[in-house]
């Protein structure tokens, strides 16, 4: 038997390998009060043994050992254990960490080489910040606590472990979490098979309070040396509003002030399977909506009693023969959406790797009829752009009560046609096809519409509309503008319209002489087209004189080209005779010209916005003659 | 007497010659204007300049440039045509705008910066909370989504090529580092 007093020692330097990665221990002390050593039984105790070396501190160890036991405790406060850890690339690269620590465990082995062994780590008021700024903790208090048995003979760990961060604040990219106030903690059950490198977790339970839980359960596991992970995750019914807040509004709400205006409730659930490694994966499962409300503040959209079954299949790589479809639905029990009326809405959805597809048309209610959209796919859930792919068509839709409180006048007519495909990538969204309007006693039809910047605050919605035999007398009549009969033609290309203003067009208007047709605009209108046209009113000095004559005045042709672009109209006539440039060119006989007498007639958007306000108020232009 | 080895080596040379003379790149960049619609958007939106008034020092270049172009062409509308701007340029400039109030004391602080290619940083953070940090990451991350169609409209209203649209960019950060008015 020996006994040991005040032993002290001193290491200048100790290096121990684990795996690839290499331990360096300088200036190493050891420090002992009291201890023994029995040869005879091969027992040894040394109850209190301090530890410090240039990185570790206030280490203090307890060594038990005989009858058949192994008994060791490590414990300390202020230990360095993240700088520690850091300094051999235990922990990800650059991370800086601050704060205190404190360490309690215990180990003990006995003679059939069963173990048990229990530790906890305390970190509080920990700091932390990735190399990139995007991950940060600011005084976090942390506490890590493992507790299990070993059977070192048939490699089998069983333990339970719990997390905890209580106080303090985190953030993740955009994500910030008060942890005072919402606490995060993991509790896991497992058994980890260490020759065969197989961890089977029986419970995982990760909790954000007042957010979400979630629930876990699998095996993570080495195949041809790689890991592969094959787990069921469960989060129970949630209600959607704190989800919504923590996920959705307070990260993006200053990129997207829109958000502000958006109220979500209801329960979300979801079960997701995840199966595979690293590049060979699958995701199966399902996302749940009940009893939910969407609604848009001071829109009057609400979207009430929604029930969503969301399938999802996502795969990597994608599989040669996809597997059956998984199917879900969505029904709305109430949907108002200005200016459809208020209706019932639901569809199947059916989910194949990477894609989700509506494969049912789907009828929604309009003013004056329904259209019809065409079956949905989306494509690339999984890449950097996923693609919507639809179509959408309408028949015999009436459309008075569309343009009811938009025109002055109630306007009969029907519309119908249809755009296939739709396509929505990115924020931009293209459509081919027609839809015409079969309208005062003409057509008008919309080409290829489309919206870029669909998702941002400055949305463009682009179009080409064309119109044939529009009868002007039907479209002028009780307008602001003034009365004018005939047959007009004409087209918009390349229309833009932002921020609810035109921004760009090629504007082209004619009128053409049709049979049993009388061609005559009135007063108000030649003012108005030559205030447009040229900025003031042609009815001034002798011309205004004379105009209280008349009422209105026979015309030939009326004819308009204008461009917008750049803020910048450019105004023409489309009549030429001779050096003279008319948009409106007087009848045989009598009649009224207007003639553009500024063959570079730009006006700018201010300007234009003047003049309409001009057209609107006050007669006051060309040369009247 | 010229052998076949030797005609198609001349022929080669010829051929070569008359296709890189015929290469010509044309990429049209109107540095100046564009330096001249950042001063004057970059004003507006840090309220030296409201839109649609002109500071005293346009007035007059543009004055000069009616009455020197007034000897050549009619004069009307040329102001018109200076400016560049159109409904999506507008929505951008007043959503800037009014970012700009709340980005100002972080110019002050110095905690944003503004790098060379136009776009704003965050430079150094320290002094501040993770949800100050949260939300200024937001504002710097609108601010240069802003910023990046702001030139890609820029690029579009005066015709330039979509390729040089980092050029503007370019430009326009000599007009945001300047000291924040």
């Amino acid at each position: 038997m020996f006994h040991v007093k005040d032993l002290s020692a001193r290491i200048e330097e100790m290096m121990a390998t684990l795996k690839e990665k290499t331990l360096h221990l300088n200036d190493i002390r050891i420090e002992l009060e009291r201890g023994r050593i029995n040869v005879a039984t091969q027992a040894l105790s040394f109850p209190a043994i301090q530890f410090t070396s240039a990185r570790l501190k206030n280490l203090k160890l307890s060594l038990e050992s005989g009858k058949g036991r192994r008994i060791i405790e490590l414990s300390g406060k202020n230990i360095g254990i993240a700088k520690w850890a850091g300094a051999f690339n235990l922990l990800p690269t650059g991370w800086t960490f601050s704060g205190g620590d404190a360490l309690e465990s215990r180990g003990r082995l006995d003679a059939a080489h069963n173990g048990t062994f229990s530790c906890k780590l305390t970190f509080p008021q920990m700091s932390f910040q990735n190399p990139e700024g995007t991950i940060l903790g600011d005084r976090v208090d942390i506490s890590a606590a493992i507790q299990g048995k070993a059977d070192l003979k048939t490699g089998l760990v069983s333990a339970d472990a719990a997390l905890d961060a209580t106080g303090g604040e985190a953030l993740l990219d955009r994500f910030y979490v008060n942890l005072k106030k919402s606490p995060l903690s993991a509790r896991v059950k497992g058994t980890y098979r260490i020759y065969d490198r197989h961890l089977e977790l029986s419970s995982v339970a990760l909790r954000l309070e007042e957010v979400f839980t979630c629930n876990l359960t699998g095996k993570i596991f080495e195949k041809d040396a790689g890991w592969q992970v094959d787990v069921s995750t469960r989060i129970p019914e949630t209600p959607l509003k704190p989800l919504f807040g923590f996920f959705i509004l307070d990260p993006f709400q200053m990129e997207k002030p829109f958000l502000k205006k958006l109220h979500v409730d209801g329960g979300v659930s979801a079960a997701i399977d995840l199966q595979g490694g690293r590049s060979d994966w699958t995701a199966r499962g399902d996302l749940s909506w009940n009893a939910g409300t969407f609604r848009v503040e001071g829109n009057e959209m609400s979207l009430d009693g929604i029930d969503l079954s969301l399938p999802l299949s996502l795969r990597r790589p994608l599989p040669q023969r996809p597997p059956e479809g998984m199917r879900g639905h969505l029904s709305i029990r109430s949907m108002r959406v200005p200016p459809l009326p208020k209706q019932a809405i639901n569809f199947p959805l059916e989910s194949r790797p990477n894609s989700l597809i509506v494969d049912a048309p789907i009828d929604v209610k309009i003013p004056g009829g329904s259209i019809r959209i065409d079956p949905i796919k989306i494509n690339a859930l999984i890449g950097p752009s996923p693609r919507l792919t639809t179509g959408l068509s309408m028949m015999g839709v009436n459309i008075k009560p569309l343009l009811k409180g938009t025109w002055p006048q109630p306007v009969d007519g029907t519309m119908g046609g249809a755009l296939s495909p739709i396509r929505l990538e990115g924020n931009r969204l293209t459509a081919k096809g027609n839809i015409t309007a079969s309208v005062f006693g003409g057509t008008v039809t919309v080409f290829n519409p489309g919206v870029s910047g669909l998702f941002t605050g400055a949305p463009v919605f682009r179009l080409n509309v064309r119109w044939d035999g529009l009868n002007l007398q039907k479209l002028t009549a009780g307008t602001e503008f003034g009365e004018i009969e005939g047959v007009l033609n004409g087209y918009a290309k390349n229309l833009e319209i932002a921020q609810g203003q035109p921004q760009k067009f090629d504007l082209f208007l004619e009128t053409i002489e049709t049979d049993n047709v009388p061609q005559r605009i009135s007063v108000k209108a030649v003012d108005n087209i030559a205030q447009l046209g040229g900025g003031q009113s042609p009815f001034v000095g002798m011309a205004g004189t004379f105009a209280f004559l008349f009422k209105e005045f026979p015309y030939e042709k009326i004819g308009v080209h204008a461009t917008l672009e750049n803020d910048v109209f450019t105004i023409n006539g489309t009549i030429h005779e001779g050096s003279k440039e008319y948009l409106v060119k007087r009848g045989l006989f009598s009649g009224v010209n207007v003639v553009n007498q500024n063959p570079d007639n730009r006006v700018g958007f201010k300007d234009m916005i003047k003049r309409f306000k001009r057209v609107t108020s006050s007669k006051s232009g060309p040369v009247i003659k | 007497m010229k052998t076949p080895r030797k005609t198609f080596w001349i022929t080669a040379m010829l051929f070569s010659f008359i296709l890189f003379a015929c290469v010509t790149i044309n990429i049209y960049f109107p540095a100046e204007k564009v330096e001249s619609v950042a001063e004057e958007i970059v004003d507006e939106i840090r309220g030296q300049k409201t839109d649609g008034d002109q500071s005293l020092l346009k007035k007059n270049r543009l004055s000069i440039s009616s009455t020197l172009a007034g000897f050549l062409c009619s004069p009307a509308w040329a102001a018109d045509t200076l400016t560049v701007s159109n409904p999506t340029i507008r929505a951008l400039k007043e959503s800037m705008k009014a970012r700009y109030a709340r980005m100002r004391p972080y110019y002050d602080k110095g905690v944003l910066k503004e790098k060379k290619d136009g776009y704003v940083a965050i430079g150094n953070a320290s002094g501040l909370g993770l949800k100050e940090k949260r939300d200024l990451n937001s504002l710097v991350s609108a601010e240069n989504s802003d910023r990046e169609r702001l030139y890609q409209e820029i690029a579009k209203a005066m015709d330039i090529d979509p390729s040089q649209v980092h050029r503007i960019g370019e430009i326009f950060a000599k007009e945001w580092q300047k000291p924040v008015r």
